[in-house]
């Protein structure tokens, strides 16, 4: 479904990507993990072609997202979901609006249908009763939760997230993956998972990407991960200060 | 160290370039936006309410006093030659061709366009425009489109209700405060005003407010990252838009008058 081939990519005098490549299949739930700074979240943006490569393609079901048309893009945009880090609600807009906003610019559906969608989306995640809020009154949890449903609210068949449970309490943040395991198995999404909560994440992906310096450095089943011998891949996921990765 | 000379001339020259033409290409892409629908008629009207409505207030006040200071200055000025009668053409002139269209933009542009780019710089930061792109939905339609077309309404509006209150203030001062007759005063004005002017300072208001929200609306957009990215964009976009303003009045001073 998503194929990424020999990707490069330079920023800021840094090699970002040096050659990555990976698929990504039909209904696979992938876990990408890295030291800070490694460009998953630059990988994820090159995905929905919100960057473009210095070289290299990346298939989305055989179009190129990399040399796309707009109309293309917006097509293949349609069938993403995106949930960022930060969550990117609409902060001029309450919960339902920001929920109700991609309905309301992309659909034909009457308002009532929209209040109805809206509604039984807010309750999936939990987030009944804070229609009104507006994003500055949510907390960290809340705001990822809305951003979910935003995210979900157009059916879409790929969804990525970008450190979805960063700065959240142990409980929220389990909670949270837990809430993206059930979409997934529910609705079979195909989804690319970019985090650091290590090993919570191996028990809800079926595959593990790690990159390291530019390079993809391990592309392993998620049971096997944790038992995979590559030493940087090996020092990373048991947190060893000691090893082949070098702090800056 | 020619050379080394030569690399950053040309460097320099061509990072100019490459930024004109992305402004160009802005523009270009909002004008598209403009031109083709469907136009966001509800973010249009909240546009217009926020650059124009919200500006009512300072733009009186600019005016009022701007006028006051012209019949004060200008009656000083004509008494030396016995023309005190030609003061209430002088102050309207002056307001209908020139001051009221500049100075409302330059008002309107320091109240309204840094906060807009302030709004879009944020929503930069914020990777709202990118969670925009993401929903499949054109940002320029919903952030440079609504300012461009508000401005385009509201600018021309504030300029004449500026030049209204710059004539009475100058009313005000030249005829109670300094003796000139007001039949005089007012029969002056609908002697040498001509449907001219007033069109001339609609184009001129109109081009500033294209001025206006371009450039605002483009700082923002590219703002680069964090607070300090945002609040340079803001200074830069204020400086920009009124120096553009200023320059591209002279030009459009020389065509029209």
């Amino acid at each position: 479904m998503i194929q990424i081939e020999n990707l490069w990519k330079r920023l800021g005098g840094l090699e970002v990507f040096k050659g990555v490549s990976f698929e990504v299949q039909k209904g696979e739930f992938l876990a990408l993990i890295g030291m800070s700074g490694t460009g998953k979240s630059v990988l994820l943006k090159h995905i929905a072609g919100l960057m473009k490569p210095d070289r290299g393609r990346i298939l989305v079901d055989g179009t190129d997202v990399t040399r796309a048309s707009f109309r293309e893009l917006e097509d293949i945009r349609s069938r993403f979901g995106f949930v960022f880090q930060n969550g990117a609600l609409f902060d001029s807009m309450t919960v339902f609006d920001n929920v109700a906003f991609p309905l309301r610019e992309k659909t034909r559906m009457t308002e009532s249908k929209i209040a109805d969608r809206v509604r039984h989306d807010l309750e999936q995640v939990g987030l009944g009763g804070a229609e009104e809020k507006y994003p500055s009154q949510l907390s960290g949890g809340m705001i990822k939760r809305a951003a979910l449903a935003r995210a979900l609210v157009r059916d879409p068949e790929i969804v990525f997230f970008d450190e979805p449970t960063t700065g959240l309490d142990p409980i929220i943040a389990k909670s949270i993956l837990r809430l993206f395991d059930s979409f997934h198995n529910r609705l079979k999404l195909t989804g690319v998972l970019v985090s650091h909560d290590i090993p919570d994440i191996f028990g809800i992906v079926q595959k593990v990407a790690m990159l390291h310096d530019g390079e993809l450095v391990a592309l392993e089943e998620a049971k096997n991960i944790q038992s995979c011998s590559h030493p940087v891949v090996d020092q990373f996921i048991h947190g060893r200060i000691d090893g082949p990765i070098r702090y800056r | 160290m020619v050379t080394r000379s030569i690399i950053n001339v040309g460097s320099a020259a061509l990072l100019g370039l490459s930024r004109v033409g992305r402004m160009g290409l802005f523009l270009g892409r909002t004008i598209a936006c403009v031109a083709v629908p469907p136009l966001k008629v509800g973010y249009i009207v909240r546009q217009i309410h926020f650059i124009g409505w919200k500006s009512v207030f300072v733009v009186c006040l600019t005016g009022i006093f701007t006028g006051m200071v012209l019949a004060l200055q200008g009656y000083n000025a004509l008494k030396s030659f016995g023309s005190e009668a030609f003061l209430g053409p002088m102050v309207t002139l002056s307001l209908v061709r020139e001051l009221g269209p500049v100075l409302s933009a330059l008002m309107v542009t320091g109240r309204a366009g840094s906060a807009i780019t302030a709004q879009i710089g944020i929503m930069r930061i914020n990777e709202q425009i990118d969670a925009m792109e993401l929903l499949g939905l054109n940002p320029l339609r919903y952030l440079a489109v609504p300012n461009f077309v508000a401005a385009l309404i509201a600018f021309p509006l504030l300029a004449w209700i500026f030049d209204a209150i710059g004539v009475f203030g100058g009313y005000v001062v030249g005829v109670k405060l300094l003796g000139v007759a007001s039949g005089t005063f007012l029969g002056e004005i609908t002697e040498h005003l001509r449907m001219r002017d007033l069109w001339g300072g609609a184009v001129k208001s109109l081009s500033f407010g294209a001025i206006m929200s371009w450039v605002c609306c483009y700082k923002g957009y590219f703002s680069a990252h964090g607070a300090e990215g945002v609040s340079a964009a803001t200074t830069q976009a204020v400086v920009t838009a009124s120096v553009l303003i200023l320059v591209w009045d002279y030009l459009l001073t020389a065509v029209l008058f």
